[in-house]
């Protein structure tokens, strides 16, 4: 019986609560515990130039803003910054943040990826608009009648 | 988390199409300037009007000003 060799490097469960506890820094007092703070501490952050410049390559290159300020705030909670429940509050504000850099910057950048798969799908209606439109231009008759030509090179019709 | 979003873009979108108030001059006109993220009680309103803030800058940028 083949064994996954993920199963055997995971940890045993309940192996965190054996460690000495605030080893990490979420497991600490976070360093801002006020919205206004923490809000302060990323826009002085996004304002940087090396930051700026690396969140203007990230939304060329088509990561979504949703995406990068999942990743800006879950590196806030892990580096003990806040805690999860402001990151989640916080969330919308360092959204637009990142959409105002863009629009700075004139880059075009995805709001979210579920946006955008809703926006590639063709809405129901508007295909069965298409659909019926199709159907009614076939039906109709054709307005511009076969020319027939007539000599030694001209294609035969079949007769009726 | 969906529900503080959809809660928070409603109040966002209620304000956006708010007309802006109309400034009044006289002895009892308000003094200084007031930023809309300005303290307020419930959370999602102080979130919206920081959202707020920053969508008009946003705006103002797409129209070129």
């Amino acid at each position: 019986m083949a064994i996954d060799s993920k199963f055997i490097t995971a940890p045993i469960p309940g192996s965190s609560l054996t460690g000495e506890p605030g080893n990490y820094p979420w497991e600490n007092p976070p360093q801002f515990s006020k919205i206004e703070e923490v809000i302060d501490f990323y826009t002085e952050r996004m304002t940087d130039d090396e930051v700026e410049a690396a969140i203007v390559s990230a939304l060329d290159t088509g990561v979504s803003v949703e995406a990068m300020a999942e990743q800006i705030l879950s590196s806030g909670v892990m580096n003990g910054v806040h805690t999860y429940d402001i990151s989640v509050l916080v969330t919308p504000v360092i959204n637009e943040m990142i959409m105002y850099i863009g629009d700075i910057n004139q880059i075009s950048y995805t709001e979210s990826y579920e946006k955008k798969a809703v926006e590639k799908k063709v809405p129901l209606q508007f295909a069965k608009e298409i659909a019926r439109e199709i159907s009614r231009e076939a039906q109709e008759p054709n307005a511009v009648a076969p020319v027939e030509r007539s000599g030694l090179m001209a294609k035969r019709m079949m007769e009726e | 988390m969906n529900r503080y979003i959809k809660q928070l873009n409603r109040i966002v979108e209620e304000r956006m199409q708010q007309a802006p108030k109309v400034k009044t001059k006289g002895l009892l006109s308000p003094k200084g300037s007031t930023m809309p993220s300005s303290k307020s009680n419930d959370i999602i309103e102080r979130m919206a009007n920081y959202v707020i803030d920053i969508r008009k800058k946003r705006m103002e940028i797409k129209n070129g000003n």
